[in-house]
């Protein structure tokens, strides 16, 4: 539970920027929880040094919102906004952030991201996603028939 | 500004070639990949030569998407959820019906088959399995639907697929309530959608169009195996009370639909079929543009109702399902089976 008296921890970031953050908000990363077991209580330098400060950033205030979601619960709706939103961001700084939830061990993080992602996927063709993406086609035209014709049973229906 | 940064340098990485699925470990871009319809995988696939290797090159995947969209279950989980329910029914001493497993299961999978040879993956390609599926519309298992249920039509549109099966009576006589139709839908399209299951019309000879309401009940809706972030459903967003069925991508319902058609006495419910032409379900799909309306029809197969039927001795009637176990249990099989 949130309270007055709680602790703070400091996460450095690859770039070694350094934020400050309550004891329970980092505990929503089973990576940070596990190392603050292991370490000793004045320990409270905990370096992350896979993910950069822009998106350790994103990554805390994700994190903050849904530890104080224990003291302040809001309508699923709610949530699921502010979701929509968070995730409202630049492709690289979206999959930076998957990078992130994953390396931290942050479960629904890493589902909300990875969801967005297959959502801008969902029910576009293969032009579409390239530019979604900015993929270059490196297949030839040749190519690119003879797998269209191997699917050809997914144009059938 | 330090989000520009990251930009900056993937935009360079582009130049090179590489894009951002290269960044991501193989176990995320399967978490990714598991969330795609057969048909995304293989426009995915068409986007450049790395993808194509990561999607075609991974029979698991297939095997995944084979299990989401038809509900079935490997040996192993088949086995372990046997053993839950065998566990569960002594322990309560009852042995309580399919629908009564069902509202107890509280959406946890209950068993159906697959068999020997779809299992191994080693001797048969997943992705050949999906598109045979996918090309002879095959309906997704569970204990109210699936391969063992006679299919007396369906229809397949690219939201939404739809089967007509019958709960026959034991006797396939009609009972007071009429016949006991099962109607099997199911979310294929890429998002959620709303199913309008109360205002379900039924197309008939002489009667014209039914219009069903309180005869339909919503048998249960199947959740999907894998675990998805999925948005909470919104009854105000569609203009819909909260009555109404949503559908997530791959979830299919169960309909009942209870039917007597008022004029002449019929006797036996392939005689009652025959005079259905078609069902009707409309829905409703947010896109882009805002909500949209739809109907989805699907048409009786005539010529397929006797199919299900055999004519018993005594001038009863089985339905083909149960017909072998009943002239099994009367000594009768080979004499009159009828060909």
């Amino acid at each position: 539970m949130v309270d007055g008296s709680e602790q703070f921890v400091a996460l450095v970031s690859s770039d070694n920027e350094t934020f400050n953050v309550e004891r329970g908000v980092a505990n929503v990363s089973g990576l940070v929880a596990n190392v603050l077991e292991d370490v000793s209580e004045e320990e409270t330098t905990i370096p992350i040094p896979n993910v950069e400060s822009a998106i350790l950033a994103k990554v805390i205030e994700y994190c903050r919102y849904h530890y104080h979601l224990q003291s302040n619960p809001q309508s699923d709706e709610d949530i699921d906004k502010w979701n929509k939103e968070f995730v409202r961001v630049d492709k690289p700084t979206l999959f930076h952030l998957i990078l992130a939830a994953n390396y931290m061990d942050i479960q629904s993080l890493l589902d909300l991201t990875c969801k967005s992602v297959a959502d801008m996927i969902k029910g576009k063709s293969a032009e579409q996603i390239r530019g979604e993406f900015g993929i270059v086609n490196d297949f030839t035209p040749e190519e690119e028939e003879e797998i269209r014709r191997e699917n050809a049973w997914v144009e059938d229906r | 500004m330090k989000e520009t940064k990251v930009a900056g340098r993937m935009a360079a990485k582009r130049g090179s070639g590489e894009h951002l699925f290269d960044l991501l470990p193989d176990d995320v871009r399967w978490r990714i990949f598991v969330q795609l319809r057969g048909v995304d995988l293989v426009q995915l696939m068409l986007v450049s030569r790395s993808i194509k290797a990561i999607t075609d090159g991974d029979p698991l995947l297939w095997r995944q998407l084979v299990i989401e969209r038809w509900n079935v279950l490997p040996r192993s989980q088949r086995e372990r959820e046997r053993a839950f329910w065998r566990e569960r029914n002594s322990a309560a001493g009852k042995h309580g019906t399919v629908v009564a497993r069902l509202k107890e299961s509280d959406g946890k999978h209950v068993p159906v088959n697959l068999n020997a040879d779809t299992l191994n993956h080693q001797v048969r390609d997943w992705k050949t399995i999906y598109s045979s599926w996918h090309a002879s519309i095959r309906m997704p298992s569970s204990p109210l639907s699936g391969q063992r249920h006679a299919v007396f039509g369906k229809s397949f549109s690219r939201s939404v697929a739809m089967w007509l099966t019958v709960h026959p009576s034991e006797d396939c006589r009609l009972q007071r309530m009429g016949i006991c139709m099962r109607v099997v839908v199911q979310n294929v399209s890429c998002r959620q959608i709303c199913l309008l299951h109360r205002d379900l019309l039924l197309q008939c000879r002489e009667h014209g169009i039914i219009k069903c309401d309180s005869d339909v009940a919503l048998l249960s809706v199947r959740p999907v195996l894998v675990h998805r972030n999925t948005s909470p459903r919104s009854h105000a967003a569609y203009g819909v009370d909260e009555s109404t069925c949503f559908l997530n991508v791959h979830e299919f319902c169960v309909l009942e639909v209870r039917t007597h058609l008022p004029g002449r006495d019929y006797t036996f419910e392939p005689d009652l079929l025959e005079l259905i032409q078609s069902v009707v379900i409309p829905y409703r799909e947010a896109t882009e543009a805002g909500v949209e309306s739809h109907a989805l029809v699907a048409h009786m197969e005539d010529r397929r109702i006797f199919d299900h039927y055999q004519l018993l001795p005594g001038a009863i009637m089985g339905h083909h399902a149960s017909c072998e176990k009943y002239l099994l249990r009367h000594g009768n099989a080979r004499k009159l089976r009828i060909h």
